[in-house]
């Protein structure tokens, strides 16, 4: 298989595991939506602890302010979704820009903590400021226009799964190529041993914070989608319990490959979805035994194992 | 014309242990230096000094008559400063050409480029495959650094300082590991290195050092003990009861 084909196969694969999601659960179209949207936040987040290294529980700082960005702008601007997308964006940008001045200096366990912080103070800062956020309350009665002034959003999250699976997938490409690139290359280094990096000319610092702030911008599209679709934006969006979420995501499926945020989204939203229907109270056990297992015996997660079994059967079966 | 590199009253204590004294030192376009002098002498804290890996306590560092002394490591790169590291310090996710492309888009400043475009792209493939060839590992290309066997993974990180192509070259101990029968490739590359570079090479194997330098400088608790032509310093009765003495036991 030439490197052309193999680029065009892997960038079908959303485009195809979509149609077969959408006619596998034909009745849940709105919670096929939250998993494209809970992928392309974890899909960020692989850029700062797979390809940055570093372990964040402040992620949804970046997502929070995105919904609450694109939630504010639908309420009292605009209620167009396109440009309240790139409101989102810049708002997770904006918070991520900010915070990776003070963060991009940090490391390890100094760095998570300052994540911690600076999402309990953005959550706090909500938390507060009710008369503009609602408070606990969140923002709701989100209406949104049509999409492309054609396609009205439906009750049965038809339209909200397609807009999040191709905002999904273009992110989805656009970060393959950035992986790719000078950039890309560099992150790799920079992760491997940024010292020496520097020692080479790299500016590290600079480096770091861009690649903080892009990812930010991702979480801050998630956080838009998940703003406009589901219409309503609560504080859970900006707090430490969602971040540890989505990293556990991205450890079950597999961190700095870009695939595994996407399957661990799945993995994990299908079962919480399941999990939580037949045990309400203990589905979060059943998920922490999975995740165990997972880092027991696939230090890779799933998207390493896989990818280890496929190697091993066409190892026997030469095609 | 001013020094490239050069050290003022350069000094450096940890604690209460001084560990780099007083030292001057001017390397100049073209010069071979070869700084020896017994383990724990202080040779690679000087280069942590003089590439910004470490602030000093006292003194000046100057390149091209600029003083960078409170400059970043990144900064004194840009400048023409490389080194490379005793012991070996490569990507270890990385093969050795992406490692070798790491460095040349460094060189190119193209760190922050989200796509390579045509004239990057020729410019970065040329730097690693002239690296390539000088450190002959065209075969090696698409390994895995941390496959290759340690003579081999300090061919590349030679390699990386070459693609770098600076004005001023510290390499510390490069031949270090390598076994015998390979370290003459490693002693080819340097001596194909451009006549206008200067180069300051940190060497325990006298053969070697008296293979390539044009000036020794000995460097002992921290300080220049003696500095001289290869046939002074091998004839100064100081140096070898101190340094070669001890190396011959
Ligand atoms: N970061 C540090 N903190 C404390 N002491 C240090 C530090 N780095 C080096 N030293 C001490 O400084 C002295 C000089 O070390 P250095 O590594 O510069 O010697 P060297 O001449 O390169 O030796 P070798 O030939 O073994 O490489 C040693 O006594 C070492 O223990
Ligand atoms: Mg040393």
């Amino acid at each position: 298989m030439t490197n052309l084909h193999r680029s065009i196969g892997a960038a079908a694969v959303i485009p195809l595991a979509a149609v077969a999601l959408a006619l596998i659960f034909p009745n849940q179209q709105a919670f096929l939506a939250q998993i494209a949207i809970t992928a392309l936040v974890v899909l960020s987040l692989d850029l700062v602890v797979g390809f940055a290294g570093l372990a964040t529980l402040g992620h949804a700082a970046m997502y929070g302010a995105g919904a609450y960005g694109a939630a504010l702008y639908a309420l009292h601007v605009w209620a167009e979704p396109l440009t309240g997308l790139i409101v989102g964006g810049l708002a997770g940008a904006t918070i991520a820009f900010l915070s990776a001045l003070m963060l991009m200096r940090a490391h390890g366990l100094t760095f998570l903590m300052m994540t911690v912080a600076i999402t309990q103070i953005l959550y706090e800062i909500v938390n507060k400021s009710r008369a503009v956020t609602g408070g606990d309350d969140g923002l709701y009665g989100i209406v949104m226009q049509p999409l492309l002034g054609v396609f009205e959003f439906d009750f049965y999250g038809r339209l909200a799964f397609w807009y999040a699976a191709v905002v999904l997938w273009l992110v989805f490409l656009l970060l393959r190529h950035i992986v790719a690139s000078p950039f890309g290359l560099t992150a790799r280094a920079v992760r491997d041993d940024g010292d020496r990096v520097a020692t080479l000319g790299g500016n590290i610092f600079g480096h770091r914070v861009a690649l903080y702030t892009l990812s930010g911008a991702i979480a801050g599209l998630a956080g838009a989608l998940s703003a406009q679709t589901v219409q309503v934006v609560g504080l859970h969006s900006l707090s430490v319990t969602f971040s540890a979420d989505i990293l556990v995501m991205l450890v079950m499926g597999g961190a700095g490959r870009l695939w595994g945020g996407l399957l661990g989204a799945l993995v994990f939203m299908m079962i919480h979805h399941y999990a939580a229907e037949i045990d309400p109270v203990r589905w979060m056990l059943f998920v922490g035994a999975i995740l165990v297992v997972i880092v027991l015996f696939l230090p890779k997660g799933l998207f390493g194992g896989l990818e280890a079994l496929v190697n091993r059967l066409r190892g026997r079966a030469p095609a | 014309m001013s020094a490239l590199l050069e050290t003022r009253s350069l000094s450096k204590s940890f604690g209460g242990l001084n560990v780099t004294n007083n030292v001057d030192l001017a390397i100049s376009s073209g010069d071979r230096v070869a700084l020896i002098g017994p383990n724990g002498a202080g040779k690679t804290t000087l280069v942590n000094l003089m590439s910004g890996a470490l602030p000093v306590s006292s003194g000046e560092v100057l390149i091209g008559g600029d003083t960078v002394t409170h400059m970043s490591q990144q900064d004194r790169a840009h400048r023409g400063l490389i080194r490379t590291f005793q012991i070996t310090r490569l990507f270890e996710s990385m093969t050795v050409a992406d490692i070798l492309c790491v460095a040349a888009v460094q060189k190119h400043k193209a760190g922050l480029k989200l796509r390579w475009g045509r004239a990057r792209t020729d410019l970065v493939e040329r730097d690693v495959e002239r690296v390539l060839r000088d450190i002959k590992m065209q075969d090696r290309r698409d390994s895995p650094v941390t496959l290759l066997a340690y003579g081999e993974q300090r061919l590349v990180e030679l390699g990386v300082a070459l693609v770098m192509q600076p004005r001023v070259l510290l390499l510390d101990e490069p031949a270090a590991g390598v076994p015998q029968s390979e370290s003459h490739i490693i002693m080819d590359a340097i001596e194909r290195l451009p006549s206008d570079l200067g180069v300051v090479f940190i060497e325990h194997d006298m053969d070697l050092v008296f293979r390539f330098a044009e000036r020794i400088v000995v460097l002992v608790n921290g300080g220049v003990f003696a500095t001289g032509t290869p046939d002074e310093i091998a004839a100064n009765d100081d140096v070898r009861a101190i340094y070669l003495g001890e190396a011959d036991e």
